[in-house]
């Protein structure tokens, strides 16, 4: 079984770590859009259709927390994971309180986030993904 | 603690008018006291004349009693005593107790005067003017007969009753009165500049020659008044003292004035511990706020570069990378390039530490300023073309030759420079000028970007000090910038100062000593 292909959102303002990071996914078979900030990552989500979204916290214009808190007032419950360097409690506890579904600290590995957004993509029902691979044998399951 | 000092400051002010409304009543009740004195004073002086016009003084009378008293007791039968006018009064009294009745003539007006004994025990002596009825004058017992206030006690109601009608200025003079009511107020302790006023009760005026120059006839609290004469505690004559104070105040705060000034001074220490305590807790917060975002930014500007290092290494591993040289050189540039990120802001943090203890070593040569600057915006001229910004150079001397480290100087230029690029807007352009005065050379580098606010500005050079932004990260940094230039500038023993203004631009001044 391989992994689906799905939209991901990645807003993060570092320049070096934010490639890495789109790269890594889009060699997972993710497509990525990737703003710079948290005011062009809210306009891209809203002009979007994404299965996850990946933000950083410390960003300009926006932080991660309040754009967060924005597309959750419309009532969108797209996955968020937040992938910070901010590990305080207090951070933490207001990163679940706007409604994210994870929260990674920098630095962290790779394939743990991969097995998150997989787990994420497996519960979500809503989303269809545009393909499919459960092939046994000479049976295709729908 | 705001309630305990709001408290404190409700019960001292309750305190102080209570304080000041007993010495008020007190300072009423005395002023009474002493307009009683006055009024006996001024009924005793009546008296002291009628002794002594009729009697010959007090002394005459209380001999004339104590000779009646003592030959009451003795066999003989017959009493004598002498008036001033050396009139012999011979009065007898019979072994029955009866008396006789004795005619004497005294100013003119016929008297009698009748030595009642009606026991052994009692003597009364009963005079009579012509015309008028009998009234007892003396009645006492044997025991009050040798009381010299009981006499004159009696005698003074005697007079007032035989002087009620005279006019005032028969019976006592303006300056008598002003003598005895400044006597009296003075032993009540009342030093207080007094208006005296005599007031006639039944044509509602007051009395000419009888009002001092301040005296104003009205009614308010500072008019105190007491009937002039009185007999058995009543008024005997239309005529009222008034009395006026032009304020009581020397008086009322006298007797509490140390404690109210004690009192104030130890409610503003307390203020003052207070202010400080406020101050320090805030303080105490800001520095916490301080620390804790520089934490968030240290951990943010080290833990960052980490994880594109650790994403660079497993994107290397990656099976669709490995094989690709390429992909792994660009992975490899990009793992040196965070390391060096890493490295830059840990020497950051370690020199202010150094700066801090001053363990930091300065490597002091002679160098031309201009060189330095130069580098400096060698330096910084790909990130100000990068932003498509201008910098200009302006220098209005040929040479600065300095004692200087070379390469915390270049970091000073290069740190300043930096900001310009960091806090600038559209259209960046910086200007830089070096002049020189007779003491010291002067590099200006001034920007047109956004600035800073006032509060800002006094704080700029504090190490790890920010414009508060909480997780909006628009800028990078810890705060220690300014903090390292100020710290590099005074080791040269020289001076940086800031100005700014919000959406305008900021103009930051370095002066380095010629030496």
């Amino acid at each position: 079984m391989s992994l689906a292909k799905r939209n991901i959102l990645l807003v993060e303002d570092e320049e070096n770590f934010g490639s890495l990071l789109q790269n890594y996914l889009q060699l997972s078979g993710h497509e990525v859009d990737w703003p710079k900030d948290g005011a062009t990552g809210f306009s891209t989500f809203m002009s979007g259709k994404y299965d996850a979204c990946i933000f950083d916290v410390m960003m300009p214009h926006m932080d991660g927390f309040e754009l967060t808190e924005k597309i959750r007032s419309r009532g969108n419950q797209t996955p968020i994971i937040f992938l910070t360097a901010k590990k305080m409690r207090e951070d933490m506890i207001r990163g679940y309180e706007v409604v994210a579904d994870n929260y990674l600290n920098k630095p962290f590995d790779i394939e743990i986030l991969l097995l998150k957004l997989e787990a994420i993509f497996m519960r979500d029902g809503s989303s269809t993904p545009e393909e499919s691979n459960f092939d046994i044998g000479q049976f295709h399951l729908l | 603690m705001v309630i305990s000092l709001l408290g404190i400051i409700v019960l001292q002010t309750k305190w102080v008018s209570s304080a000041v409304a007993e010495r008020e009543k007190e300072f009423d009740n005395r002023v009474n006291n002493a307009l009683n004195e006055v009024s006996n004073l001024i009924g005793e002086d009546e008296a002291t004349v009628f002794i002594r016009e009729e009697f010959g003084g007090m002394d005459s009378l209380m001999q004339n009693f104590l000779v009646i008293k003592d030959e009451i007791h003795s066999e003989s039968d017959s009493i004598e005593f002498e008036t001033h006018q050396s009139q012999r009064i011979q009065i007898s009294i019979d072994n029955n107790g009866e008396s006789h009745e004795i005619i004497r003539e005294v100013h003119g007006v016929p008297h009698s005067m009748e030595l009642h004994h009606p026991s052994e025990k009692e003597i009364e002596l009963l005079i009579q003017e012509e015309g008028q009825e009998r009234q007892t004058i003396i009645d006492l017992n044997e025991r009050e007969a040798t009381n010299f206030d009981h006499i004159r006690s009696a005698v003074k109601s005697y007079t007032f009753g035989k002087w009620h009608s005279q006019n005032l200025e028969d019976r006592v003079s303006m300056t008598s009165i002003e003598k005895s009511v400044e006597k009296a107020l003075s032993k009540e302790g009342i030093d207080e500049s007094v208006e005296i006023g005599i007031v006639n009760r039944e044509t509602s005026k007051p009395e000419d020659g009888y009002i001092s120059e301040g005296f104003q006839f009205s009614k308010d609290d500072n008019n105190y008044t007491k009937d002039l004469f009185t007999l058995n505690n009543r008024a005997s004559s239309p005529y009222v003292l008034n009395v006026q104070f032009n304020g009581n105040d020397d008086f009322v705060w006298s007797g509490i004035r140390p404690l109210v000034i004690l009192s104030i001074l130890f409610t503003v220490l307390i203020l003052i511990c207070f202010g400080y305590s406020l101050y320090f807790i805030f303080k105490q917060k800001r520095i916490s706020q301080i620390k804790n975002d520089f934490i968030n930014n240290m951990t943010h500007e080290l833990k960052t570069p980490l994880a594109s290092i650790s994403l660079a290494a497993a994107s290397i591993s990656h099976p669709k990378v490995i094989e690709n040289p390429n992909e792994i050189s660009r992975f490899v540039t990009v793992i040196k390039s965070e390391e060096q990120r890493i490295n830059a802001h840990v020497e950051r943090v370690l020199d202010i530490a150094a700066l801090d203890s001053r363990d930091l070593k300065m490597d002091f040569e002679r160098l031309e300023l201009l060189d330095v600057l130069q580098t400096s915006i060698s330096t910084i001229q790909l990130s100000i073309n990068a932003v498509d910004g201008v910098l200009n150079f302006n220098s209005m001397i040929k040479s600065a030759s300095i004692e200087e480290d070379e390469f915390h100087l270049v970091n000073v230029f290069t740190n300043v420079l930096d900001n310009s690029i960091k806090y600038s807007k559209a259209n960046l352009e910086i200007d830089v000028s070096i002049s020189e005065n007779e003491n010291s050379y002067c590099v200006i580098i001034s920007d047109n970007g956004i600035g800073m606010r006032k509060k800002s500005q006094k704080l700029a050079f504090d190490k790890f000090y920010r414009e508060e932004t909480g997780n909006i990260h628009t800028r990078k940094g810890f705060g220690l910038g300014l903090s390292y230039v100020k710290s590099i500038i005074e080791a040269h023993q020289g001076e940086v100062e800031l100005e700014s203004e919000l959406n305008k631009g900021t103009t930051v001044r370095i002066r380095l000593p010629k030496n």
